[in-house]
């Protein structure tokens, strides 16, 4: 049995968007240099289109549900960056939370895994 | 099945396991291998589209990553087994291989308990 | 003392510029008071007041993204149409400001009507096609189906072209396309919708049986190249093959895919028969071939009962009347374009309220969205029309009676021809390749069809190769369309080869790619592409001095077919080749870095 690499201090990024706008919330990721994994899927959402009267017909109701690991160092330069970028200020645009995780586990390259342990024992 | 507590719903202190998997039935395997050999039904497998980290690190500033479709495993699972579970699925599912995807181990959580009617033949 | 901090603190100090406010003190709804008191919610409890500025930047984004979508698919063509005439023709664009006013009036047009059809009437197809196989037996869900497509066909845009088209056909010259494009003009469509219905009636009864859709194909193909045999034997009849096999192409579009496709889908997912991956083709395939029959069947019943001179005659007198009196408003743009705009969704809307109300028993949800969308529709189809007739039908007419002058004498023109024969008609046949490869491209239909044609074959055949295969078939499909006004072919010896041609082909490909090569065909020409292709055609036929300036939409839409399929049979090969290759040469080299791309 091999041994499971556990990466800690990392959290799950959850943003709900308008339709189409799920491109532009990797996109402000990306910009603020975070290199993350992402799920993303369609769903349909409740809430503002019907609060907003007839003006909700403006609220689309297919939303973008994207999901993002991001290291809890990086986390709240992420949030910012989604933020602004999708202009979630706007009525009815959608909304993003971020979730605590233990940990994770994926297969990591060999290549990293040099580099992380070089990266451990200089610091020590 | 038990009937309905008279004070509401009983919370019992749980933790959920996601999994991101490729589309080629990993999925199917663990949740069959998760009902059988650990007696676990609250989980569920959704399509989802996916970008990885590795694929994310790869492209180029200012693009991203093509997507794949992906599967996402989501299991509910008592407090105290979570951490066993983990390895468990990291095993099963395979996800140290190279594309193999990723686990998550949520934060703490509470859920309510979920039976299934008994004898019922299984879909084939 | 250096005072160390973590760089993460750092970033999370830059990150200021926020307030926290505990989502305990959010009152979006009513208070604790009344959620204490047990009072139920209601929608107005729970609605949100929103400031003026607020309100604008709702709307900004909401407009200008719906703007863009026909913005994009329009302006390109447009420029594209309006540069080569400056450049290569060396011709003034005429009426610049009004084709630029009916342009920008297609846009917004098309921008209202599409929304309107999302929220006022997509609405009723999914409750609909969810609800009616469940509360109705299949002879009534049909007969729903059938009428459902009688009344999306008279509220499809580009079916306002057809009828536009006929204003400019001689009389003389064709009496029969004369009287369908203008007497008959309403049995015309209708029979195409008759035909609409009957594809989605035969479509939807093929999901629930999971029939082969070869057989369909071949079975619908053969009496209609038949008729179309014996149409092109009567001199009069075989001036309206083109005619027959372009309403194939209009039919086909924005209004009756989604509709017709959501009513099919839920009969099928209500059996249980859903979760095909093909389910959802198909419908588009006899929804284009149907119509090509009724339409050769109701010329033949034109053919019994008047004789062209009568025919002549009528437009004669008709003529006459008409100079000597002044027409009534509704005859006049733009009243005329506003009445045909109401008389194209009401049908429809009744018909859908009809269903829901008596059949169903259902109440109508969120009833002002509905109406606003309805009331959006409605909007926009009328500005679409008067765009119509200003813009795209002007245009493409200007267009088309342009581009012979590069290699012929037109009179009126000076100095044409402006090339050589041989140059000119080189450049006049690239015009119109390059006009149908751009037009495809831009289509979004097709961008959706592409998605659907890599998930089917598990990124086997790319969404890349599938735009790219029919934009080429469609670019050879109106060049050929075009050579055929040129010289003026008859039509049977083009349709013939090439859908037996398409028929070889479906005999030999696989279910999937049959199914996605007929419906691509379909799906290619939008509300822009349609009546800018048939304005250029009967434009040019004049030029020319072609009878009918009929046939270039149908040569569009074999054109993707062939394409695609020999597309997906040489895609075949090459597996199979691979396939041989990797079985002699047993290392897999480029495996592994396939996998580490995966995560």
């Amino acid at each position: 049995m091999t041994e499971i690499t556990y990466l800690t201090d990392v959290s799950l990024l959850t943003c709900v968007v308008q339709q189409g706008y799920g491109d532009a919330v990797l996109k402000a990721a990306r910009d603020v240099g975070a290199i993350t994994g992402a799920i993303g899927y369609d769903a349909r959402g409740y809430g503002a289109r019907e609060r907003l009267g007839l003006l909700g017909v403006a609220v689309e109701a297919e939303k973008d549900v994207i999901s993002i690991l991001v290291s809890t160092d990086q986390q709240d330069a992420v949030f910012d960056s989604i933020y602004r970028a999708c202009k979630l200020d706007v009525p009815g645009r959608g909304y993003m939370y971020l979730t605590p995780l233990d940990k994770v586990a994926s297969y990591i390259p060999e290549s990293v895994m040099a580099r992380m342990q070089k990266s451990r024992t200089e610091d020590g | 099945m038990s009937t309905l507590p008279e004070n509401g719903p009983v919370l019992q202190a749980s933790r959920m396991l996601t999994c991101v998997l490729p589309d080629d039935g990993t999925d199917k395997e663990l949740l069959r291998s998760l009902r059988s050999e650990k007696g676990i039904i609250r989980a569920s497998s959704a399509s989802c589209l996916g970008s990885a980290i590795l694929a994310d690190a790869r492209t180029r500033p200012g693009r991203l990553p093509q997507p794949y479709l992906v599967r996402m495993v989501k299991v509910v699972v008592a407090e105290e087994e979570a951490e066993a579970l983990f390895e468990y699925m990291y095993e099963k599912a395979r996800i140290g291989r190279p594309g193999g995807g990723v686990i998550l181990l949520g934060a703490p959580i509470h859920s309510t308990a979920y039976a299934l009617p008994e004898g019922v033949p299984d879909e084939k | 003392m250096a005072v160390k901090y973590r760089f993460g603190e750092y970033q999370r100090g830059l990150a200021a510029g926020h307030r926290e406010v505990s989502f305990n003190d959010l009152r979006l709804g009513p208070g604790p008071e009344s959620i204490r008191e047990g009072k139920p919610l209601t929608r107005e409890s729970l609605r949100v007041k929103l400031t003026g500025m607020e309100i604008i930047r709702l709307l900004q984004p909401y407009a200008h993204v719906r703007f863009m979508e026909q913005f994009r698919a329009v302006v390109p063509l447009a420029l594209y149409l309006a540069l080569f005439q400056i450049l290569f023709l060396q011709q003034v664009v005429e009426n610049s400001w009004v084709i630029t006013a009916g342009l920008f009036a297609v846009i917004v047009g098309l921008m209202f009507f599409m929304e309107g059809l999302k929220q006022g009437l997509m609405p009723f197809g999914t409750v609909i096609g969810n609800k009616l196989p469940q509360k109705s037996t299949l002879p009534v869900v049909l007969l729903v189906t059938l009428l459902l497509g009688i009344g999306v066909t008279f509220a499809e845009p580009a079916i306002g072209a057809l009828k536009a088209a006929g204003q400019n056909v001689s009389v003389e010259r064709a009496p029969y396309l004369y009287a369908l494009l203008n007497h008959w003009s309403e049995s015309l469509v209708l029979v195409v919708g008759v035909s609409v219905g009957l594809a989605a009636v035969i479509g939807t009864l093929r999901f629930l049986y999971g029939w082969s859709l070869k057989p369909l194909i071949y079975m619908s193909l053969l009496p209609v190249l038949a008729l179309t045999v014996y149409g092109a034997f009567d001199t009069e009849m075989s001036k309206v093959l083109g005619l027959a096999w372009d309403c194939g192409a209009v039919t086909t579009g924005p209004v009756t895919v989604p509709l017709v496709l959501s009513l099919g889908i839920g009969i099928a997912s209500a059996a249980g028969k859903g979760d095909s991956e093909l389910s959802g083709f198909g419908i588009v395939t006899l929804a284009s071939l149907f119509p090509i029959m009724g339409v050769l069947l109701l010329t033949i019943y034109v053919s019994y009962t008047v004789t062209p001179a009568e025919i002549i005659e009528i437009a004669r007198q008709a003529a006459a009347a008409e100079s000597a009196m002044e027409p009534a408003w509704y005859e006049r743009t733009p009243g005329q374009e506003i009445v045909m705009g109401i008389r194209a969704i009401l049908p429809l809307v009744l018909f859908l309220f009809l269903v829901l109300l008596v059949v169903l028993r259902e109440k109508l949800r969120n009833a002002g969205e509905i109406f606003y969308g309805i009331s959006l529709a409605i909007i926009g189809m009328c500005i679409f029309n008067l765009g119509l007739t200003y813009g795209l039908s002007k245009l493409g007419g200007t267009a088309g009676a342009l581009v012979p002058t590069a290699f012929m004498e037109v009179p009126g023109i000076p100095d044409s021809p402006i090339y050589f024969y041989a140059v000119g008609l080189v450049l006049s046949l690239a015009f119109a390749w390059f006009l149908g490869y751009g037009a495809t491209m831009a289509e979004p239909a097709l961008n959706a069809l592409g998605v659907t044609a890599e998930n089917l074959t598990n990124g086997v055949f790319k969404k890349k190769t599938l735009v790219g295969a029919v934009s080429v078939g469609v670019g050879f499909g109106i060049a050929i369309g075009l050579a055929k006004l040129i010289f003026d072919l008859p039509l049977v010896w083009l349709i013939l080869p090439g859908y037996l041609l398409a028929l070889v082909l479906t005999f030999f490909s696989s279910e999937e790619f049959v199914n996605m090569a007929w419906d691509s065909a379909g799906v290619t020409t939008g509300p822009i592409t349609v009546p800018l292709v048939l304005a250029m055609g009967l434009g040019f036929g004049n030029a020319t001095h072609a009878v009918e300036g009929f046939g270039i939409l149908c040569m569009a839409s074999v054109g993707p077919i062939i394409t695609v399929m020999i597309t997906g049979l040489w895609a075949r090969h090459v597996a199979r080749r691979q396939a041989e290759a990797a079985a002699s040469e047993p290392v897999p080299a480029s495996h592994e870095q396939e996998a580490e791309a995966l995560l």
